[in-house]
């Protein structure tokens, strides 16, 4: 046993003047009676107990004494080394994924259920209350990535603000990173235990081997540790039951493989429980009820949909299942549709009646019309180009449909052409074609009489498409920066016009090249970064590009995302790109321009060019862009609990309260000696010790 | 207020005519030497007959019984006389206890009561006793001697200890007449009361007890150490007193006026007890209603 304050213990001296005391004899008072003749009689057969009155005279010194020696003692802060020895590190893990946000109690006439993360919390602020004083305790949640709340520390306060401040998440679980970093973390620590509060309901197989290997180490005591993980003694708590639950699984939107304007919306309901459920799925387009599904799901049934037929100008998606169930989160799903712009088509040729009537006749295209000499002089912009019979001197970067392009001259060059045509062919017949390319999907080119067409040499990086038995007719060349669809036929000497598969390869060419995964970015699992990509988006607008431009080297551009819940954030741009790691609950994540400086004194320029920037900003504030966020996790939504878990949960070491030694010796001696005062002065008071 | 201050006032003056007032209504249709005797005498009023014993009067025998019955009886008439009245007033040191001193309540009682009895033309006499002195006021009769018997009163002071039996026996010695002994105390004789009540009943005085207490003497109110010292005596004693020996303090007392009142109970002794917070006067219509001042 040390002492933190040793020099206390001359305190004891106290215990002279004490004694001293004791030994002064006591000054009565004098008080006048009658007669002492029933005070004789009362007092005289307390006489011959004169040496248990003696010994009450000791007893009561002996307690004064005590009384002091516990105070010294209490002074001086004794520290017991079995004590110090016991001292625990408790790395605590809460789960605050989604699938803790199910309620523990399902009742429809009480909606403000406790959720499984207020059970997980309650336990964890009552582990705080049993803490002893020489334990610490450091606190971890845990979704996709887990994040240390408070290192080691046994303040209480800080402890219970640091769960306090763990807050429900729609995000998936990975309990692995968790553990992994309490593992690391506990390996720094003589006598550490890891505490898991979730509800286990995904577990993946390297986390429960993990977690079999400790339990198991722990269990047999008498092996010898070798393995600085097998002194880590484990503790898995489980929070919540298995309850049933129908969540939405997927909802994805994708551009319609049959027409390019189109999305395609991909809506998966699971049933993860054990009855037959009933519900329906009401999908709102911009807050207007769009469609609705009834679905009669059997015990553990998926089940798939597809919507289509959305409106052109795009807008956001919202799907609604509308059943009660534990776990609400999964209920709603949403999607964005960004606006569809028109394709821009330059169509240069002298003249073609059939191209010019079927590009015209899409609504979806803004086609414009050249000759050959107009393009020579001038090249207009856009998105796809078709040359009907031409081929120009120079190409850029971009899509170009080639129509039976005119062979070089001889001893000339095509400075752009990538094949070499070869020698006229007589009525070629299509053999073969690519029906499952999306250029040549849903077209038969069988008996297509073709009057004129020529031999071609694809480049090496074509895929051919159709073929004659002499020569390709269509190929296509795709680079990094460029996209090409090559046509070894001259349609005008060819029935390939009035067959229907005419307008159908224009309309799959021209989608084809629209063709991106550019929409997946708008659409993320909660938890994900959102990432993006400032240039990208001020280079296809030329005129946000050039006010940036105008902005001091000093301001940096501030990006305002608004979340779900009428959350918002200021996220600045580094390097060009926005890292947004907030997307914890699911929703529309909304992405607004801001061109406001980050720091609070504008600079001189920036108030010269106030009038500019504020036109600036009010044209930038039109600029925005929707992420949605989902969980759309099936193992979040199956709020069972993992397989291989259960037994893990009975193995491992049940929690010891250690209330004992919650607080240090010190007060346990105040609070004796208190206790031994007032034993002293009811005593005393009671005249049984004089 | 103690022993040396005037025990009365002008205010107690008007209580004496006022009690007497109400004693007459008391004894309203008594007459002259209105206490009637115990002894048989001669005088009008037939009491009895006993029968006849060698010696009595002739003249007493009932003829007319013995013509009946063949039997001498002799007839017995109450004999009316002066009662004397004797009052025994404590005057040792234990009777100066108490806010209100037990001896000023004495005095103040005896003399209410001598003054009724000298109004009723009874002899009155008083003693004051302790064990050194003994104060003798000789009987004297009618109402006009009430300021003799104020100031022997007046003059008696609590000096000495209790001695009952010691006491009395110097009284009863000389006192030849009998009469009715009216004993003021608060009887704290550590030898006990038993030998000196049983002197005077001996002697076949009628024999009334006034027991004055004190309130503190009943119920102490002490708790703590203290020096107790007896005011007789002067000896001390150390005690520590807590809740526990005020309860058996007050059993013992209470057995001790237990025992006196049985003592009374079972020689015919009327007694009454008070303590010195009553007002004497209702003390005094309390020991009339009574009746055992007149047995």
């Amino acid at each position: 046993m040390n002492f933190l304050t040793p020099t206390s213990l001359f305190l004891f001296g106290l215990a002279i003047p004490i004694i001293a005391l004791y030994i002064l004899k006591l000054r009565r008072r004098r008080e006048p009676v009658s007669t002492l003749m029933f005070w004789e009689q009362l007092f005289k057969e307390r006489q011959t107990t004169s040496l248990f009155q003696r010994l009450k005279h000791l007893l009561s010194l002996l307690l004064q004494l005590l009384f002091l020696a516990l105070l010294v003692f209490a002074v001086a802060r004794p520290q017991f080394a079995f004590i110090t020895k016991s001292a625990r590190q408790l790395i605590l893990i809460i789960d605050h994924s989604a699938s803790m946000n199910a309620v523990l109690n399902l009742n429809p006439d009480n909606p403000s259920s406790e959720s499984r993360l207020d059970s997980a919390k309650q336990q964890a602020l009552e582990m705080v209350k049993g803490l002893r004083f020489m334990d610490e305790m450091s606190v971890i949640s845990c979704n996709t990535r887990p994040v240390i709340h408070t290192p080691f520390t046994n303040h209480q306060k800080t402890l219970r603000e640091a769960i306090e401040s763990i807050k429900p998440t729609d995000v998936k679980t990975d309990l692995k990173s968790a553990v992994d970093l309490a593992f690391d973390v506990a390996q720094t620590k003589p006598n550490p235990e890891i505490v898991i509060l979730s509800d286990f309901q995904s577990v993946s197989e390297e986390t429960l081997e993990k977690f079999q290997k400790s339990i198991q180490q722990n269990a047999a005591e008498e092996e010898e540790i070798q393995d600085q993980i097998e002194k880590i003694k484990l503790h898995l708590i489980r929070v919540g039951e298995d309850t049933d639950n129908v969540g939405i699984t997927q909802f994805r939107v994708r551009k319609s493989i049959v027409n390019a304007f189109d999305y395609e919306t991909l809506l998966t309901v699971v049933n993860a429980s054990n009855k037959e459920k009933k519900c329906s799925v009401e999908l709102y387009f911009n807050e207007s009820l769009f469609d609705v599904r009834p679905y009669t799901l059997a015990p553990g049934e998926k089940k798939s949909e597809i919507f289509s037929n959305f409106t052109f100008e795009g807008g956001e998606l919202k799907a609604v299942l509308d059943i009660t169930d534990a776990l609400p989160t999964d209920n709603v799903a949403y999607a964005t549709l960004p606006k569809r712009e028109l394709i821009s088509v330059l169509l240069v040729t002298n003249e073609n009646p059939f191209l010019q009537k079927v590009l015209s006749v899409d609504e979806k295209l803004n086609l414009s019309i050249m000759t050959p000499a107009e393009y020579e002089s001038g090249a207009k912009d856009a998105q796809v180009v078709v040359f009907d019979r031409f081929s120009p001197t120079t190409l850029g970067d971009g899509n170009y449909m080639f129509i039976y392009p005119p062979k070089a001259n001889e001893g000339e060059t095509n400075p752009v052409a990538t094949w070499n045509i070869g020698e006229a062919l007589e009525t070629p017949i299509i053999t073969d074609w690519e029906r499952t390319h999306p250029i040549l999907r849903h077209v038969h080119l069988e008996n297509v009489l073709i009057g004129e067409a020529y031999e071609v040499t694809p480049p090496s990086t074509a895929q051919i498409l159709a073929r004659s038995f002499e020569s390709p007719v269509l190929f296509v060349d795709v680079t990094p920066k460029r996209k090409i669809v090559f046509a070894a036929i001259n349609i005008l000497e060819s029935d390939l016009p009035l067959r229907i598969a005419f307008p159908v390869i224009i309309a799959n060419t021209i989608q084809w090249f629209q063709q991106s995964e550019g929409i997946q970015e708008y659409h993320l699992h909660t938890g994900e970064v959102l990432r993006y990509k400032v240039d990208s988006q001020t280079n296809s607008d030329a005129q946000i590009n050039r006010e940036e431009d105008t902005l001091s080297e000093n301001s940096q551009k501030i990006l305002k995302v608004n979340g779900p819940g009428e959350k918002s954030w200021d996220v600045p741009v580094e390097n060009d790109e926005i890292l947004f790691d907030q997307t914890l609950h699911a929703g529309f994540y909304e992405l607004t321009f801001s061109d406001k400086p980050a720091a609070d004194n504008e600079d001189e320029t920036t108030i010269n060019n106030e009038n500019e920037s504020t036109n600036d900003n009010e044209e930038a504030d039109e600029q925005k862009q929707v992420w949605a966020v989902n969980l759309a996790s099936e193992t979040e939504s199956n709020i069972g609990i993992a397989e291989g878990i259960e037994d893990l949960l009975a193995e491992s070491d049940v929690l010891g309260s250690g209330s004992f030694f919650r607080y240090p010796p010190w007060i346990y001696l105040v609070f004796l000696a208190v206790i031994l005062s007032v034993v002293e002065w009811f005593l005393y008071q009671r005249r049984k010790i004089d | 207020m103690n022993d040396t201050e005037s025990a009365f006032d002008s205010d107690f003056l008007k209580k004496l005519e006022y009690l007497y007032i109400v004693s007459k209504k008391i004894f309203a249709g008594r007459i002259k030497a209105e206490r009637r005797s115990t002894r048989r005498g001669v005088s009008v009023e037939f009491a009895d007959y006993r029968n006849y014993t060698a010696g009595d009067d002739f003249r007493y025998i009932d003829w007319n019984a013995f013509a009946r019955l063949d039997e001498l009886l002799l007839k017995l008439y109450e004999e009316r006389e002066d009662l004397h009245i004797y009052f025994l007033v404590d005057a040792s040191q234990s009777m100066t206890y108490g806010e209100l001193p037990k001896l000023i309540y004495a005095k103040r009682v005896a003399a209410a009561l001598a003054y009724i009895g000298l109004s009723n033309l009874d002899r009155i006499g008083i003693t004051a006793f302790n064990t050194t002195d003994m104060n003798r006021l000789p009987t004297e009769r009618g109402k006009g001697k009430i300021f003799t018997v104020l100031n022997f009163l007046d003059q008696i002071n609590g000096t000495g200890e209790t001695d009952l039996e010691s006491a009395f026996h110097n009284f009863v010695h000389m006192t030849k007449r009998r009469g009715l002994v009216v004993l003021i105390s608060d009887l704290f004789d550590p030898k006990g009361f038993t030998a000196g009540l049983n002197m005077l009943k001996f002697q076949k005085h009628d024999l009334f007890v006034i027991h004055i207490i004190d309130e503190k003497e009943a119920e102490p109110n002490l708790l703590g150490d203290y020096h107790l010292v007896d005011v007789e005596t002067d000896q001390l004693r150390p005690v520590t007193i807590n809740e526990n020996h005020i309860k058996r303090y007050q059993t013992l007392f209470k057995k001790y006026c237990d025992d006196l009142d049985r003592y009374c109970t079972q020689r015919e002794i009327s007694i009454v007890r008070t303590m010195t917070k009553a007002p004497f006067e209702e003390l005094i219509l309390r020991i009339f209603r009574m009746g055992g001042f007149v047995s």
